[in-house]
């Protein structure tokens, strides 16, 4: 019975929406061509271009927690380019390009806080397109609340807490274990790890695990510490060098400036026990 | 554009004359993926390619159906038998919003490009939008190509099966397009009484089965194209779905003239429903 201005709510079928396209074609106002992403390089990479730019190791630094330890870790880089996504509203950021606030794309360095997933494709087959690389390396970050796990005998996890996801053809020996099925991956990590697993390219993921704090995700110092694991890997790759790394102390000074520690979260913490 | 990537060690002559099993596209329930995963699981069958689309949602993951570590699932690949007769197609993530067509304009083209004996096409359909005729009966229902009523063999058993029985016909279904058999969660939103809309019928003539997302459309597609495949749509609602992929498999394996199959359930269903809640909430 309906009470008017008040309709039934229809349970419908997941396929609704699919449904409302099948039914009603709606063309969208922007064509296709306009919404592909492209890359502006800087002056001293583009005339030394040729097709591709070839290299030894690509890592790419996803969303807050991922950007802060690659930026962290290589304090001395350059930038070289820029990903322009058509979609994404650059006009707050700021002139500072490492800010982890910022809305952009540099090369080596991701803040993909606000990309849809839908255009994950679109982003890493425009960027990858324009690279040729042995090893890809991907620092990224899941949500507590996407973990499947058996909490019963485990407990609920917690930061610090990494897990790592790699090709078929590339074969790791370090004490990170692989994210347990039935966990899965989404957005841009998802998209250049199933590139490199149909082209044959090694690649790794390594994911650390956000706080939950009053049902927000958010990256503390913990979740960042996680990944100072991976730093044999990044040697043993010849992504950093053996001679002269940084220490742990040094890359967590770097990225502590920018977030909060667990403790200091803790009277937040209200799904903790 | 779909593109197709076999491994490295996998002749593509080898789909040749192979049965192709796919699930629908964003079907209710995920039916047709959870048969899949049940039939690959149990039938021991072997990754031998990837596929690349820019139309579905990137998502990768640890072995679905085993331990193996150096093992990365995408979201669309291709496993077969050791015996090379079955080939199935698994779809692990839904179609982005507005590009269901292409995507299966896509699938079509590649199915056309390699000769497979024919194509068995595995959706849920929802159930709590049919008539009561619909719901009193089995709760299989199939769609044969034309293509496919030409292959005696698999014909004589869907002959021993019965399965006239459960056949419908495009035909039947537009006569009711007049959302007798089927009611438009759309138009019941809007508030409006449930009329169709003349024009749509003019333009899309094809009926609206609900739940079965893009995959009545794929079958139309095959049947314009004369690809031989038969449609399993198995009628359902969204819920602890594990036993109507039981049953729906055990019908594949019926056609297939396979009755014999030790159902075993895959890796990934170990936390369907999540895991078990923490035992500190039980003691004081």
């Amino acid at each position: 019975m309906d009470f008017f201005p008040l309709y039934q709510d229809i349970v419908s079928s997941r396929s609704y929406y699919e449904e409302a396209d099948y039914i009603n074609k709606d063309l969208d106002d922007v064509p296709e061509e306009f919404k592909l992403p492209y890359i502006i390089w800087s002056s001293d990479v583009e005339d030394k271009l040729n097709e591709v730019l070839d290299v030894s190791n690509i890592i790419f630094g996803l969303k807050q927690a991922g950007t802060a330890y690659v930026n962290a870790c290589f304090p001395n880089k350059k930038t070289i380019g820029t990903l322009i996504l058509p979609e994404i509203n650059m006009s707050k950021n700021c002139l500072n390009l490492e800010n982890s606030s910022n809305k952009l794309c540099n090369i080596y360095l991701v803040n993909e806080k606000k990309t849809n997933i839908k255009r994950a494709y679109s982003w890493s087959r425009h960027l990858l397109s324009y690279v040729k690389t042995k090893n890809v390396i991907i620092y990224d970050t899941l949500d507590a609340t996407e973990i499947k796990t058996d909490i019963s005998s485990e407990g609920l996890p917690h930061p610090p807490y990494l897990r790592r996801l790699n090709t078929s053809n590339f074969s790791i020996n370090d004490d990170i274990k692989v994210l347990e099925t039935p966990n899965f991956v989404q957005g841009c990590s998802a998209s250049i790890m199933s590139w490199c697993e149909i082209n044959n390219v090694r690649a790794v993921l390594y994911l650390s695990l956000n706080e939950n704090i009053y049902g927000k995700s958010e990256s503390t110092v913990e979740t960042i510490e996680a990944f100072e694991k991976t730093l044999k890997t990044l040697i043993q790759e010849e992504a950093i060098s053996s001679r002269n790394p940084l220490s742990s102390e040094q890359i967590k000074v770097i990225y502590k400036q920018y977030f909060v520690t667990k403790s200091k979260t803790a009277n937040k913490s209200l799904l903790y026990t | 554009m779909l593109t197709f990537i076999p491994k490295s060690d996998f002749n593509v002559s080898n789909l040749n004359n192979s049965i192709l099993i796919l699930p629908g596209l964003n079907n209710i329930a995920n039916i047709g993926q959870l048969t899949i995963d049940l039939l690959i699981t149990s039938l021991n069958l072997k990754r031998v390619g990837y596929f690349d689309s820019p139309y579905l949602l990137p998502i990768i993951g640890n072995d679905p159906y085993g331990n193996n570590s150096n093992f990365l699932a995408t979201n669309i690949e291709i496993y077969q038998s050791e015996d090379k007769t079955i080939s199935i197609i698994q779809i692990r993530s839904p179609v982005i919003s507005k590009h269901g067509e292409t995507m299966v304009k896509d699938l079509y083209e590649w199915i056309k490009s390699i000769k497979f004996k024919y194509v068995l096409l595995l959706s849920g359909a929802d159930a709590s939008r049919g008539n009561d005729k619909l719901l009193e009966s089995n709760r299989l229902k199939i769609m044969r190509t034309d293509a496919l009523k030409q292959i005696s063999d698999f014909n004589q058993q869907i002959e021993t099966l019965e399965w006239n029985k459960i056949e419908l016909h495009p035909d039947d279904l537009k006569e009711n397009n007049n959302y007798d058999t089927y009611t438009s969660a759309i138009e019941m939103d809007n508030g409006f009484d449930i009329t169709p809309p003349s024009e749509n019928i003019e333009n899309n003539p094809s009926p609206l089965i609900p739940g079965c997302g893009f995959a009545y459309k794929f079958y139309e597609t095959c049947h314009e194209g004369q690809i031989p495949l038969l449609f399993m749509m198995w009628f359902t609602v969204e819920g602890d779905n594990v036993a109507d992929a039981v049953l729906l498999a055990k019908e594949v394996g019926n056609a297939l003239n396979k009755k014999d199959v030790k159902w075993i359930y895959p890796q990934s269903w170990k936390f369907l429903f999540g895991g078990l809640a923490l035992a500190s909430l039980y003691t004081s």
